[in-house]
């Protein structure tokens, strides 16, 4: 092979260390050629050679300026004048190499100026930090809260994998926050009592880790792009990351002819924000748009090979469905799954079909169900029957609820909340009910409503949510049965 | 507040900037100037020049084959007399002491 791949470490805090790392690197034969993110290092085969590194600061891009090519090359042309040979740049750090012995004047001369450098790095590496973790924050109250518990986040393989990219972000970014801020504070105390930059020598073991798992997730994450869109013929989820492209692209056109020019800061600094804000516009129109194009669509499903209900298979005449809709996933824990709906203007069935990677997945999975079948109940009741308890009005909509009028009047006397929440737990009592009568004979079905037009069922590592007939119909069930292949 | 003295390179690249030059030149001006005793390598130059161009102590004049010429400017040229008037008062209190004229101090009531 003539190139080797590395996980390491390279930043402004250790970056000594890491010139004697090279050194020891060239020694076996192998130069340093890139570094992507701070952390895959590429090395070139060559002769085992003994040379001297030198890695050096210099402030390539901030908010509003960028060092142009020609900047960048005339630089290293001075450097190479005096004897050093550009080997590559991780971001702002120059990294240059030459001959063990041979004389050159050292790219960096003064450590007080070297430092004011390395502060404004850090600065502006805290400041994008500090941006971060608040986004990562609220991304992971997104994410990961309803991965935990949710039928959908053990479902849906992007909510898993955005999950874990967030929380290793979260790990990452504030690790990077204590390096960075120890690092400064240190050696603001070490220059003005005039002694030299103190570096880090650390094995970086933490970033490394997480650099390892942050790799290995975006590389998923990739992999479930290219699945869900060439195999799933997922195009919601492509439209979903329109907007993120949009955002992309807008970013870097600012990037390559707004910050290089010569416009003066306040100039960039309006272009900045209209750039920020025409991204917003434009991401929010494609969002809008996007749920435009999916509630006209209509397309020529073929559900063949697919284990779902139709509303044709309720009636005896075949009618035109007006809306289908078939959503397929893979997650993590749900080796495939596969949504559909099926509408006339004679109602809706629903079919949610799941294949756990085993049996305690989907034992899990139905709890997810009907623990969310318990939010439904909560979600759908909970204002009606405060109103009830408040005003002392026992009507049929609470019969609905399968609250009956015994039941009401021997909580009315107590506190509203209380009433309310005891009138929850009987409710939910009634609704979410094993099919005890084995009416379905499968490994598990519960009812998740009161009149039993949504239902789960397992079978095996094999679980189907059901929804918009009554399920508890002997003769839906031997239809149900027969069209999703249970018996 | 005293303002913050020039370190060693910020003073000479001012210095050399009386005139008109580019990068290497700069280099180049303040190691002849000083006979080898001052070297300033490219990292710490050019990451200053980036600073003084903000700062407006220095004007770009050209930009011809890739090399950026610049020249100090009047902000620059004051900054600079100022830090030259602060080391001649340093070294006249260092000859003055090194003068033997400290017994003066003992004897000052």
């Amino acid at each position: 092979m003539n190139f080797k791949i590395e996980n390491n470490y390279l930043n402004i805090t250790n970056y000594p260390s890491m010139e004697k790392h090279f050194e020891k690197m060239a020694n076996k034969g192998w130069l340093i050629s890139k570094i992507i993110m701070g952390s895959v290092f590429i090395y070139k085969k060559i002769e085992p050679e003994e040379l001297d590194f030198s890695i050096s600061p210099y402030e390539v891009e901030t908010s509003y300026s960028r060092k142009t090519k020609e900047e960048l090359e005339e630089f290293q042309t001075v450097c190479e004048s005096v004897g050093w040979n550009y080997a590559t740049k991780s971001y702002d750090l120059h990294i240059y190499f030459k001959e063990k012995g041979m004389d050159a004047v050292p790219i960096q001369t003064d450590e007080e100026e070297e430092f004011k450098t390395l502060e404004l790095l850090a600065k502006k590496q805290l400041k994008a930090q500090y941006f971060q973790i608040p986004l990562f924050i609220l991304l992971a109250w997104m994410n990961i809260g309803r991965s935990f518990g949710s039928v959908y986040g053990m479902r849906d393989g992007l909510t898993q994998i955005v999950s874990f990219l967030i929380s290793v972000g979260i790990i990452l970014a504030i690790i990077n926050v204590v390096d960075l801020r120890g690092f400064l504070k240190r050696n603001r105390k070490n220059i003005d009592l005039g002694k030299n930059i103190e570096f880090s020598d650390s094995k970086y073991y933490r970033f490394k880790i997480c650099f390892i798992l942050f790799h290995i997730v975006i590389i998923s994450f990739i992999i479930y792009l290219l699945y869900s869109a060439i195999i799933l013929k997922n195009t919601i989820l492509l439209m979903a990351l329109i907007p993120s492209l949009i955002g992309i692209t807008i970013g870097t056109l600012y990037r390559i002819y707004v910050k290089p020019s010569k416009k003066s800061i306040s100039y960039k600094k309006k272009v900045l924000a209209i750039t920020l804000v025409t991204a917003t516009v434009i991401s929010i129109w494609i969002g809008i748009l996007n749920i435009g194009v999916l509630a006209n669509r209509e397309s020529k499903l073929n559900i063949d090979g697919y284990r779902v209900l139709s509303i044709n298979d309720f009636i005896d005449t075949d009618v035109e469905e007006d809306f289908r809709e078939l959503r397929e996933n893979v997650s993590i824990l749900i080796s495939k799954s596969y949504d559909y709906s099926s509408y006339s203007r004679g109602g809706v069935v629903d079919t949610e079909y799941s294949q756990a990677l085993n049996e305690s997945i989907a034992k899990n999975l139905v709890n997810r169900y009907k623990g969310e079948g318990e939010n439904r109940i909560i979600g759908r009741n909970s204002r009606e029957l405060e109103f009830m308890f408040e005003n002392g009005i026992y009507d049929s909509y609470l019969g609905r609820t399968g609250l009956t009028e015994e039941d009401f009047n021997n909580l009315k006397n107590k506190d509203t909340k209380e009433a309310v929440n005891e009138a929850l737990e009987i409710t939910k009592h009634k609704s979410i009910v094993e099919d005890k009568d084995n009416l379905w004979n499968l490994d598990e079905a519960y009812f998740l409503n009161l009149d039993k037009s949504e239902i789960v069922i397992r079978k095996g590592k094999e679980v189907f949510f059901l929804g918009g007939e009554d399920f508890s119909n002997p003769e839906i069930i031997e239809i149900v049965k027969d069209r999703l292949e249970l018996n | 507040m005293a303002k913050k003295a020039l370190t060693q390179p910020m003073y000479y690249i001012l210095l050399s900037l009386k005139e008109k030059r580019h990068g290497y030149e700069i280099m180049q001006f303040i190691e002849w100037l000083t006979e080898g005793r001052v070297k300033v390598g490219p990292g710490t130059l050019y990451s200053l020049l980036s600073r003084f161009e903000d700062d407006r102590y220095i004007d770009m004049v050209s930009d011809d084959d890739n090399k950026k010429t610049y020249i100090i400017t009047d902000i620059g040229k004051e900054i600079l007399d100022e830090e030259i008037e602060r080391l001649s008062q340093l070294l006249e209190d260092a000859r003055y002491v090194k003068g033997g004229n400290e017994d003066e101090f003992q004897n000052r009531k």
